[in-house]
């Protein structure tokens, strides 16, 4: 499967989600066999899922495929900090136009209050860069429709790219002379259609290719409750000290989200698994607490050097 | 849930909050606790590396680290409860606190806030790029220098002309790193700052006046600050930029409960009391507005404990009875 596992077999350690690359010596297919070349070695397989998000296009064409083109669209938002919560019982979304739904206002489960996204076709794959001017805009577009949050302050700034193609629907292609099963040009409504996609490919794989056993032992990541509606680990007596004081992360859930069957292999993901640095002071309080604790276990180090003398 | 009972709960164990408890207690409160989300009562100063405390209150010169411990030690007889998060104020007013205990509430007769200021990230200044790691406030450098014994860039450049600039020149300088350039932005307080100037003729650091920072560049890394500066853009080279000033006030309890903010400064209203729009709530200290000496917030501290005395001794039952 081109992407990253959702179940991992027992005993295996993954570090992060690390992008494989499918690559050819001319001709990846041979004998009924596809040869992937990765980063970390070659990958002989009877069938290929090509998730490969925005990069699906590219997959594609390495196994001499085609058919569709990826057309990154980036979606911009802006997190309003927690007090704007008090102002957004609900979504609240603007009557939609013909080719966008609009800038939607979201309460976060987090207790945030989210504004945006923006619609931007680019063809960069990878630069999910946030811009001042649509930000202004975004907040300009809350604050009409719900005049409070114009005194709200700003928490977080980020951007995604949605893989989008040329089509408006899912591509999800089963070829089965080919071995190969192509699930691409999912947009945003992917991340609320993951597990219903996953289902729905591995009975493709059953019904045209052969049935798949389950695994024996799947080792199922756990990952802390960060939202705010269920109990957090802050509240739980005897709970130790809390790293990050906006977002009420503890030492502990940094520690479990460094450790594990799929531990954080960067700051990114020791961040989304965490919420720590990603409160209000934006890492004024902690983030020189969180690098410290994650020295030496991420994957990827961070550039952070000890001092010589004691500080 | 019962909820202990108190006559005065102090949020934030800084300069303000340890000087209000002490006024308050010498003045005849008789159950004051502090309540303190870090695991080291004393506040921001205590990671303020540099000499230039105490002066006003404690009537004597010395780092921030240092007279935050002055500070604890004159405390020692309070309650002052470390790791203790109030997460919201309520009517009462009550308190929701998470402690390592679990969760708890504390019914106060009278709250003082003193939860003070934090510096406005990138975030909040909605400066355009990526987010790759090196994006920092003086804040978190002098915690990475002085708390941690980290530094966390070897090239920044330094965003800002108020005096907490050279705090973070000065950060830098311990670590044995001179920042690249010192933006000195366009506002015409800023530009004009004594601060750069120092910058430049003590440390030599190259200062760009009347320059903004247009977007950080970098994915994993940061590797450049493309700005403008009169009128023309270019991007520096670097591996860190560092956010100073703009400061904000840790406002965030007083905004959920709905007491009256300047939306100017984002600090609450308050009266020559030092109390809210909320009867039984008072603020001092840094959070009232912005950036103040630490000494400043002491003595205003001092004020508030008084006066919180004062108020509750004329609202006391044994009072009214004898009126």
């Amino acid at each position: 499967m081109v992407g990253s596992p959702r179940l991992l077999p027992a005993g295996t350690r993954q570090r992060g989600t690390d992008r494989a690359r499918c690559g050819g010596d001319g001709r990846p297919r041979r004998d009924g066999i596809w040869h992937l070349a990765t980063k970390r070695g070659d990958i002989a397989a009877r069938l290929v899922v090509n998730c490969a998000g925005n990069f699906g296009d590219r997959v594609e064409a390495l196994a001499g495929r085609g058919g569709f083109t990826i057309r990154p669209r980036k979606g911009q938002f802006v997190v309003l900090d927690k007090t704007a919560r008090r102002f957004m019982p609900t979504i609240v979304l603007p009557v939609p136009t013909a080719r966008t739904k609009g800038i939607v206002l979201c309460p976060t489960a987090f207790g945030n209050v989210l504004v945006g996204p923006t619609a931007e076709d680019q063809d960069d794959r990878e630069d999910a860069s946030v811009d001042e001017a649509t930000l202004k805009t975004l907040i300009a577009e809350g604050t009409r429709m719900v005049p409070a949050l114009g005194d709200e302050p700003v928490t977080a700034l980020y951007a995604g790219l949605r893989p989008a193609s040329e089509r408006s629907d899912y591509i999800i292609d089963a070829d089965r002379g080919a071995g190969w099963i192509t699930v691409a040009g999912i947009r945003s409504t992917g991340l609320t259609a993951a597990l219903g996609i996953g289902e729905h490919v591995a009975d493709l794989v059953g019904e045209h290719f052969r049935p798949l056993s389950p695994i024996a032992e799947p080792v199922v990541p756990r990952v802390a409750n960060l939202a705010e509606h269920a109990p957090r680990d802050h509240e739980r007596p005897g709970r130790g000290a809390i790293v990050c004081l906006c977002e009420s992360v503890t030492r502990d859930e940094i520690e479990a989200a460094l450790a594990g069957p799929l531990p954080a292999g960067d700051l990114g993901g020791l961040k989304r698994r965490t919420r720590a640095t990603m409160g209000r002071c934006q890492g004024f309080n902690c983030l020189a607490a969180v690098t410290t604790l994650a020295e030496g276990r991420l994957a990827r180090p961070l550039a952070v050097t000890r001092l010589g003398h004691d500080g | 849930m019962t909820a202990e009972a108190v006559d005065l709960a102090i949020v934030g164990a800084g300069p303000a909050g340890l000087s209000a408890a002490r006024e308050a207690v010498r003045s005849g409160v008789k159950r004051v606790v502090v309540l303190e989300r870090e695991a080291e009562a004393g506040g921001t100063v205590r990671h303020c590396g540099h000499t230039g405390f105490g002066m006003l209150d404690l009537k004597r010169l010395a780092t921030g680290p240092r007279y935050a411990a002055l500070l604890r030690e004159l405390s020692r007889h309070l309650d002052i409860r470390t790791g203790h998060q109030v997460t919201a104020i309520e009517q009462g007013p009550s308190l929701a606190v998470s402690t390592p205990e679990g969760p708890r509430r504390i019914a106060a007769r009278a709250v003082l806030v003193a939860t003070g200021i934090r510096e406005a990230p990138r975030a909040a200044r909605l400066v355009s790029g990526g987010r790759p790691f090196g994006i920092l406030t003086t804040g978190a450098l002098q915690r990475f220098v002085y708390l941690n014994g980290r530094l966390p860039c070897r090239r920044p450049i330094v965003v800002g002309s108020e005096l907490v600039a050279f705090s973070s020149i000065l950060t830098l300088r311990h670590g044995g790193v001179r920042p690249l350039a010192i933006l000195a932005e366009g506002r015409r307080a800023e530009a004009m700052a004594p601060v750069p100037q120092l910058a430049r003729l003590l440390y030599g650091v190259p200062v760009l006046r009347r320059a903004r920072p247009l977007r950080i560049e970098g994915r994993e890394i940061v590797t450049g600050l493309t700005i403008e500066r009169e009128g023309h853009r270019e991007t520096l080279d670097c591996d860190a930029v560092v956010f100073t000033g703009r400061w904000v006030p840790e406002a965030s309890l007083l905004r959920a409960h709905d007491v009256g903010i300047d939306p100017a400064t984002g600090g609450p209203r308050v009266d020559a009391r030092l109390c809210t729009s909320d009867p039984a709530i008072y603020a001092a200290g840094n959070v009232r507005f912005g950036v103040r000496a630490s000494g400043r917030c002491a003595l205003e501290g001092r004020a508030a404990g008084r006066q919180i005395a004062a108020d509750l001794a004329r609202e006391a039952p044994h009072w009214r009875t004898k009126r």
